[in-house]
């Protein structure tokens, strides 16, 4: 009894995963469904999308989620059909069911009803039935009703063959068929070629052509078969309206194909055509079937639970398999030991200066790399779908705000760390919020201030040097100096004179104290509750940087920069005063002899260098962390270049001691205030190796002058 | 077996569509088995009917019509007629 209810429990768990995916491609159709209403395949995955919810929930007999997303299904698949405009409510409606959908599938998995999601559940039901212009049925019913459901644009059959003196006649079909465009448009055709004979046999001059057309349009039987009145002696016309019978059909099959073969041709190409008829009833269907055949009975039933899902929609996730993440982090951890390890054996082996071992170990160290970054590649998801969840914010928002806002998103392929996706999203979503209230301007605002009266608002990511650069911007009025000055005065943060003075890079960074408001208006969406202060800590957790830049009258962009990943890195080790230090190898540019200027006073931490002509800031480590240099042994020093972005700098160190693959380890909370360290990693001898936060070190090399932020961003 | 090329010209109509069929049966009994439809300038349900009945002889033969160089006009007037995989 007890294993049952394990299973069930974890079948459980895995409809829930399931169905959140299914509720994500579902609002993503819908969306891309709104933006481009002729975009046909857009609103076939909507419909599969509530067709997988329903079969998976029927499987369970969750009838609450079945019931109502069958209304959702029967309304899209009227809209698929032509049969139902597509109008701007009967998307919001659509979105407001999706709604609706996930909290069913919320309830599903708290196990616990509200009779409020209930009631939501049949106001809801009851619009959508409303807007198929059906009376409120069950769900059986209502199914039974979508084939007589009326709309303006409805598809008729037409199945012509045209007489052997067509032609001669003067008669072309081809010319009744283009003005079939006049009343409506023609969907498919299909030429049946059973009665075409050999090229010696042919009449050239007769005709053996027919033709099965497929028509959409809100025309009605007279209208269509007055196009035909011309050829009317020298056809054989049938039109068949869209609420034909089986019968019917029945009838038209046997007088087009008097034979078995031709009968099955003509039964595969209705099929192709979309004709909802099916002969062969009982046979497996297919999953894009219209009505009869799309919407399997789901009976009120105990047995359901014991029977397997027949069909799967869509078949993009057929190339994925589900793993749990906790395996795959224990995997990564593994592989981290791995590579300490294997670094350990060459260390070893080059103690023991034996040539076979060392070369045993380099091979294993290759094949240890490769399986690090086929592990690490395993936890890279690409942010386009976060991105994509912004599309339904950006679309309710700024109808809610009386906004226009077009919504741009590139990179979306950019992968990076789930973990990092994960917590990405919230401070993600608070920018976007944060310009879509406080950065783009009403459209009459927009136009007195002589902008275009849609505001673009554009999430960009891609990679650069070993990061994941992340930006929001908006054409929106941009951060207002004089307001975030009065505020941070008002706030006791700084006095009016250092105000006046401060640099606009600074000032921008204001707004990430906490508690900084400069909103006006405290609205529903934005400026109260999770502040600027939130987001900088969330990105920083992940050791992150985030910066603005910001014109006023011209919008602002917020940059998020990202390690690639939280865990391992290729490194590059070196030895300052006998302590390891790591740097990314992604940041080091070059190495060099320690140039003359950094050895002209040995005292000094920091100072500027020429390098080829070029003068760039140098920051000597030894000096930087307070212990004493101890060169090798031919008593030099070197200088590494790094690079972050536009900026460079040069490091001094003690030695050079090669690459090193790192698994970073997180610092404990006492070494926090030590701003310069991103983390530690243990050597192959066992020693602790430092690694350094290279936007640390940047800062402290370039104080006071500039900050980072007041660098130009690279990629604009 | 060699496959020769033919190119039809002119107007694939009703008014050649005599000629046309005897063009075609010889270029059949020849082998041919792709024709080339750059020179065509219009095209009717004749015209349509008349590379049916080829592909037909050939399937018959167990081969196919292969046409190429298919103008826009020709490309509607198959369309029109659902018949695109005639011309891919």
């Amino acid at each position: 009894m007890n294993t049952d209810d394990d299973i069930l429990a974890a079948a459980r768990e895995g409809f829930l995963e399931e169905a959140r995916d299914t509720l994500v491609q579902f609002e993503q159709a819908l969306l891309a469904v709104e933006d481009d209403p002729a975009d046909a395949e857009a609103l076939n995955s909507a419909f599969r999308a509530a067709h997988t919810l329903k079969g998976g929930a029927g499987l369970f007999g969750y009838d609450a989620v079945v019931l109502f997303t069958h209304e959702v299904e029967s309304v899209l698949d009227l809209m698929r059909e032509g049969r139902l405009p597509l109008t701007p409510e009967g998307m919001a409606l659509l979105l407001q069911s999706r709604d609706q959908m996930d909290r069913l599938v919320a309830e599903v998995g708290s196990a616990q009803p509200d009779p409020d999601t209930a009631g939501i559940s049949q106001a809801l039901g009851q619009q959508l039935r409303a807007l198929m212009g059906a009376p409120p049925a069950s769900a059986p019913a209502a199914a039974a009703a979508t084939s007589a459901a009326t709309g303006s644009v409805r598809h008729w059959h037409l199945s012509i063959e045209m007489g052997a003196d067509a032609l001669r006649n003067g008669l072309d079909p081809l010319s009744f068929i283009r003005y079939l465009d006049t009343l409506g448009e023609v969907t498919a055709v299909h030429t049946p070629l059973h009665r075409v004979p050999p090229l010696a046999a042919l009449d050239a001059e007769g005709c053996c052509l027919g033709f099965e057309i497929r028509l959409a349009t809100a025309a009605g039987r007279a209208a269509i078969e007055d196009v035909f009145a011309f050829l009317v002696d020298d056809c054989e016309l049938a039109v068949l309206d869209p609420d034909a019978t089986p019968e019917e059909w029945a009838a038209l099959l046997a007088r087009r194909a008097p034979g078995d073969a031709a009968r099955a041709a003509l039964l595969q190409a209705w099929q192709a055509l979309g004709v909802p008829f099916d002969a062969r009833a009982g046979e497996a269907a297919d999953e894009a079937e219209p009505p009869a055949a799309a919407t399997p009975g789901v009976p009120a039933g105990t047995e359901r639970r014991k029977g397997k899902p027949e069909r799967r929609a869509g078949g993009d996730d057929t190339r994925f398999i589900r793993v749990r993440a906790d395996k795959l982090d224990q995997l990564i951890d593994l592989i981290g030991e791995l590579v300490i390890a294997s670094s350990g054996a060459q260390m070893v082996a080059q103690a023991e200066s034996s040539p076979r071992f060392s070369e045993a170990a380099l091979r294993i160290h290759d094949l240890v790399q490769a399986a690090r970054d086929g592990a690490l590649g395993l936890r890279m998801v690409p942010i386009g779908e976060t991105f994509s969840r912004f599309q339904r914010v950006v679309r309710d928002v700024s109808k809610q705000l009386g906004k226009d806002v077009d919504l741009h998103i590139t990179g979306g392929d950019t992968e990076l760390d789930k973990s990092m996706v994960e917590v990405i999203a919230d401070p993600l979503m608070h920018l976007v919020r944060n310009s879509l209230d406080h950065g783009l301007e009403t459209p009459d605002k927009r136009q007195q201030a002589g902008k275009a009266s849609t505001g673009q608002l554009a999430l960009h990511a891609y990679h650069e040097s070993g990061s994941v650069v992340i930006e929001v911007s908006d054409d929106g009025r941009g951060l207002d100096r004089e307001r975030i000055l009065a505020k941070a005065i008002e706030r006791g943060l700084l006095d009016a004179e250092a105000a006046a003075a401060m640099p606009d890079a600074e000032v921008w960074l204001l707004i990430f104290a906490p508690g900084f408001s400069t909103a006006a208006a405290v609205t529903d969406l934005s400026g109260r509750g999770v502040g600027m202060d939130v987001v900088k800590r969330n990105i920083e957790a992940l050791r992150g940087q985030i910066q603005l830049t910001s014109t006023p009258g011209r919008g602002m962009t917020t940059q998020i920069r990202l390690p690639l990943t939280l865990a391992m890195i290729d490194g590059f080790l070196t030895l300052v005063g006998g302590v390891h230090y790591v740097l990314p190898l992604a940041v080091v540019h070059e190495c060099i002899d320690l140039p003359a200027e950094c050895r002209a006073d040995g005292s000094r931490t920091c100072g500027t260098f020429d390098l080829r002509g070029e003068v760039l800031p140098w920051l000597d480590l030894a000096h930087f962390y307070g212990v004493q240099p101890q060169p090798g042994a031919n008593g030099r020093r070197s200088l590494i270049v790094v690079r972050d972005g536009a900026a460079r700098l040069g490091l001094v160190v003690d030695r050079l001691l090669g690459e090193h693959q790192t698994v970073i380890k997180p610092l404990a909370g006492i070494f926090r205030p030590l701003k310069a360290l991103a983390g530690s990693t243990i050597l192959g001898s066992g020693d602790v190796a430092l690694v350094l936060d290279l936007q640390g070190l940047l800062a402290a090399a370039m104080k006071p002058a500039a900050r980072p932020a007041a660098r130009p961003l690279a990629g604009h | 077996m060699s496959t020769p090329v033919h190119a039809l010209q002119g107007a694939l109509t009703i008014h050649h569509a005599v000629e046309l069929q005897a063009q075609l049966q010889q270029q059949l009994a020849a082998g041919t088995d792709t024709l080339d439809l750059s020179a065509v300038t219009d095209c009717d349900a004749a015209g349509v009917q008349l590379l049916l009945a080829t592909d037909r002889s050939l399937r018959d033969n167990g081969r196919r019509l292969r046409l190429q160089a298919t103008p826009a006009v020709v490309a509607e007037v198959l369309q029109r007629c659902g018949l695109q995989a005639l011309a891919a």
